[in-house]
């Protein structure tokens, strides 16, 4: 209800850049949503999540411009799961650092791939997408796409719920905790993990056939392992495995670099230390989200979604209630 | 609880350690339909590794079961997948990780009975909170906030909610007080009594003989005794190392009066 609210007035009020920054936000958002799945809820840590982005992203621009809108963003979301199918495999053997470097491959071979595919057919700039039709809407203002992403959003959202409410979230925290265990009360470990890949990078693929449609340009230079680590940024500063969180934390990594060279731009204006904060912005947007990242493993590795309970809980203490009674209340 | 209980025949089994430590050396037991058996031995005897071998459920890649064969009611079951056995009705409440902390009480019984339709998992509710009636009063609570004994309740729980025909148990008594331990008991007399088969891995030699028809003892990998409580107690040596002298007389203080200073006598006494 709130979020229909702040939805609408979005719409409403904000300029038309605050509202493309909002859509960068909640594209961001349905990845993230994906990747929590994936690695809050079932504990696989991937860093593959941009190479999943370019999987969508290159299979819209292949189907888009003959079958349509809606069967493109369906090809890439089924083409993105096939992919995390198959970058599944190495997670039945592989775990923490080394399932690691082995998405790290898949970051590799498909950046590769698409740069040579790039290069070979000539489109040196990258590909631009048309006018995007939904029907008979015309997605042709960034407040139309807002509408649609919002929606697209809130059915991610929903899915990703109720996927983490029933049979496969409970399993994939089953397996996240101990996963012999799980096997030994009989979890499929192999099934469950491979379906947390197929989701998850369906999600990412939706999200990456979205971006590239709305922002009408794919090219293999934005798919960096950078954007790879911003992704898994997002839910660790949002929360990890918190569907809420995965939202915030895709919204405070993407809308921060914007505020910060606001910032830059209104504070500095004309002064010395102006141009030397311009040139470097793209350095001190990373660190900023760096230093994030860290601050939150080291004091609140719930995320932003447990800070209202840490609250709460001090709260409690200093009004002399029993600390465990807080901290049960706390961890959801 | 209401499906018949399995028949467990293990015969000659050996588990090996990175491929060098041998920790069970052809041990074989028997444990008939609706009978309940127990392992005791002391620290370092391979009852654990046993239990784990007749589960398939071994350290991925370290451990493995180099020779012998686990049957389940005649079947040759060893070898299989951890998660193919579960389905064919072993359960196992392992000695650590035994609840899924982060979920709570009522999800970790919807996991482990993930499988049954609507009908099942309320009859196979019913009868779990039957027999712990102290779960259902932490249902909404996590897991990760339950006490030892709780965990080992819901531990429980949770691995009957599958509905197995055989119940493997790991240490039920390790850490628990007297109190918690004696009502543990009277549940796996109770759920014993429903058909299930059990085998339970117990440190305590005088808990054991209370509990099971049947006991194995082990030291060093290897079978050393076997029999009722009756039967080893004539065995004067046996009874006096491994189970403490006054097997089947006193209850869970049993363990007391070996004091002829070997380890086992000693642990017992601790875990009485």
């Amino acid at each position: 209800m709130v979020l229909v609210v702040v939805a609408l007035a979005v719409l409403f009020r904000a300029s038309s850049y605050d509202i493309y920054v909002a859509n960068l936000a909640i594209l961001a958002a349905v990845a993230a949503l994906g990747l929590n799945l994936l690695t809050g809820y079932t504990g696989q840590v991937s860093v593959g999540n941009a190479a999943f982005l370019a999987i969508g992203a290159y299979t819209a621009v292949a189907v888009m411009a003959r079958a349509g809108f809606i069967l493109g963003v369906a090809a890439a979301a089924l083409a993105t799961a096939a992919a995390g199918f198959v970058v599944g495999f190495p997670s039945l053997r592989l775990r923490g650092l080394y399932l690691v470097l082995s998405t790290l491959a898949l970051q590799f071979i498909v950046a590769f791939a698409f740069e040579k595919y790039q290069t070979q057919s000539g489109a040196i700039a990258g590909y631009t997408l048309g006018a995007t039709a939904l029907g008979p809407m015309h997605l042709d203002s960034d407040r139309a796409w807002y509408v649609l992403l919002v929606v697209v959003l809130a059915m991610a959202t929903y899915v990703a719920w109720s996927l983490v409410r029933s049979k496969p979230g409970r399993a994939w925290i089953a397996i996240r905790e101990h996963d012999v265990e799980a096997a030994v009360i009989g979890v499929d470990v192999t099934r469950y993990k491979l379906l947390a890949f197929v989701i998850s990078s369906g999600f990412v693929g939706v999200a990456g056939a979205l971006a590239a449609a709305y922002t009408k340009h794919v090219s293999y230079e934005a798919y960096t392992l950078d954007l790879a680590v911003a992704y898994v940024a997002m839910i660790i500063i949002g929360g990890l495995a918190s569907i809420v969180g995965s939202i915030i934390g895709a919204a405070i990594v993407t809308v921060l670099p914007f505020l910060i060279t606001n910032a830059a731009n209104s504070w500095f204006a004309g002064a010395a230390a102006g141009s030397f904060v311009q040139r470097n912005l793209p350095f001190i947007n990373a660190s900023t989200y760096a230093l994030l990242v860290l601050v939150f493993l080291m004091f609140e590795p719930r995320g932003l979604v447990g800070l209202p309970a840490r609250v709460v809980s001090a709260a409690r203490r200093a009004r002399g209630a029993s600390p465990g009674s807080a901290a049960k209340q706390g961890v959801i | 609880m209401v499906t018949a209980g399995a028949g467990l025949q293990v015969r000659e089994l050996t588990v090996v350690y990175h491929h060098v430590a041998t920790g069970v050396n052809g041990v074989s037991l028997t444990v008939g339909p609706g009978e309940m058996a127990a392992i005791v031995g002391p620290n370092g005897a391979g009852k654990t590794s046993t239990l784990r071998g007749i589960a398939g459920f071994l350290p991925r890649e370290s451990g493995a079961v180099k020779s012998g064969e686990v049957r389940l009611d005649g079947r040759r079951v060893n070898g299989l997948p951890v998660a193919r056995m579960a389905r064919l009705g072993v359960a196992m409440v392992p000695e650590r990780d035994k609840v899924f902390t982060e979920l709570t009480v009522a999800e970790n019984l919807r996991l482990a009975g993930r499988r049954l339709s609507k009908g099942e998992f309320r009859t196979s509710m019913e009868q779990v909170l039957a027999v712990f009636p102290l779960v259902e009063q932490h249902l909404e609570r996590l897991a990760g906030y339950l006490s030892g004994g709780e965990r080992q309740m819901v531990a429980l729980a949770s691995a009957l909610m599958g509905r197995p025909r055989l119940l493997l148990v790991d240490e039920l008594s390790q850490g628990l007080s007297p109190g918690v331990v004696a009502s543990l008991a009277d549940s796996l007399r109770q759920i014993n009594a429903g058909g299930l088969t059990v085998l339970v891995v117990e440190q305590n030699p005088a808990l054991a003989a209370e509990l099971a028809e049947r006991l194995y003892i082990l030291d060093g990998g290897r079978l050393v005794a076997a029999g009722t409580a009756e039967e080893l107690r004539h065995q004067g040596e046996i009874a006096r190392t491994y189970l403490g002298v006054a097997i089947g007389g006193l209850g869970a203080n049993g363990g007391r009066h070996g004091d002829d200073g070997r380890p086992l006598s000693v642990q017992a006494e601790e875990s009485a």
